[in-house]
């Protein structure tokens, strides 16, 4: 069972929300304006994404299957931190 | 002159009866991914095939944690984090594997490449946006390891194949601005030295530079992004992608990227 959802973090929320899913999750810098977020998308688990409800660690969630989840993001003022190493 | 003798083919079908399997019939190392064998498909859990997501709700079992190799050679591309697992889609006729842009990737257990200093990478690829992205990378980052290739999007309206050992060749194939869909191919020879890019059939760049002396490495090959997933993600589409360890003939290269061209629906 899972839920698909694009999920956003907050910088002080990240090492919280890694703790109750995965350090594989959330690994994916968005920024709007000088605050920085963490993002994972696609399906979660029920229990990670319960967890996350449950612990108040979403700073927003994006449920909507019909909106690119990039798009939506950038809707919302998101853009992505590329870092080429 | 360093051309691959390879121009435009105006075919728009892989000759009947070819099949990439043909380019690993003497043992070359490398990879072949067809997401329309949906044999080849599983999800995150590894046992049940998926179900191509056409419309409706996006659930498991349109998540694709595995994608098998049909090289021969048993390297599968495999993802356990399931937010992090591409979805399979069949629109139009066609079967891909839709990367989000955000965290989804795919990586293969470590392959053996270094019985060659060359490599043949052939992907039927699209990019929602113009951003630096892997499509396909082996080791965690080919900009500093040696011995290793990226093929990926930068950002502008560029499509880059980048080959090291110690140091970088860059080739950009430039003017394709997202969404863009296409056949591209990277084809390197680190001895001779050569380095090409191909997109559509047809040479769009070659270099006589040189990135160093050696053969590839023994690396995990990495699809839709760097890392297993962590950083550059393809906002995009792959339809096909096939890669030796080889430098391809003239006569792989026209039937590989007619073969490829069928898959992603692109007219080369």
């Amino acid at each position: 069972m899972s839920v698909f959802a694009t999920i956003v973090v907050s910088n002080s929320n990240k090492v919280e929300a890694q703790a109750l899913t995965s350090l594989d999750m959330f690994t994916t810098e968005f920024k709007k304006g000088l605050r920085k977020y963490w993002v994972s998308s696609g399906n979660f688990p029920q229990d990670y994404y319960d967890a996350l409800i449950d612990n108040d660690l979403v700073y927003l969630s994006l449920t909507d299957q019909n909106v690119k989840p990039t798009s939506g993001l950038f809707d919302l003022g998101l853009s992505k931190v590329i870092t080429e190493d | 002159m360093y051309g691959l003798g390879v121009n435009r083919l105006g075919v728009t079908n892989a000759p009947s009866g070819f099949s990439p399997l043909s380019l690993f019939a003497n043992g070359e190392q490398g990879v072949w991914y067809d997401p329309s064998d949906l044999t080849t498909v599983f999800q995150q859990d590894g046992t049940t095939a998926t179900i191509p997501w056409t419309s409706g709700d996006i659930l498991d079992a349109n998540r694709v944690g595995k994608l098998v190799d049909k090289s021969g050679n048993g390297k599968d591309a495999l993802q356990t984090t399931l937010s992090k697992c591409p979805a399979l889609k069949y629109v139009g006729g066609l079967y891909y594997l839709e990367f989000d842009g955000i965290d989804d990737g795919l990586q293969t257990a470590s392959i053996d490449f270094s019985s060659s200093d060359a490599m043949s990478v052939f992907t039927g690829v699209r990019k929602e946006a113009d951003e630096t992205s892997v499509v396909a990378e082996i080791s965690d980052n080919a900009g500093t390891n040696a011995g290793a290739f990226r093929f990926g999007s930068i950002s502008g309206d560029k499509w880059r194949y980048s080959v090291r050992v110690d140091s970088t060749v860059n080739l950009n194939a430039n003017s394709y601005t997202a969404p863009q869909t296409n056949v591209v191919t990277g084809l390197n020879d680190f001895s001779d030295p050569v380095t090409t890019i191909r997109v559509d059939g047809a040479e769009i760049a070659t270099s006589a530079n040189s990135p160093g002396t050696g053969n590839f490495g023994d690396h995990a090959l990495n699809l839709g992004a760097r890392g297993n997933g962590s950083s550059l993600h393809l906002d995009g589409r792959i339809y096909s992608v096939v890669v030796r360890n080889v430098l391809s003939n003239a006569n792989d290269i026209a039937l590989t990227e007619a073969y490829v061209a069928t898959k992603t629906g692109v007219t080369i």
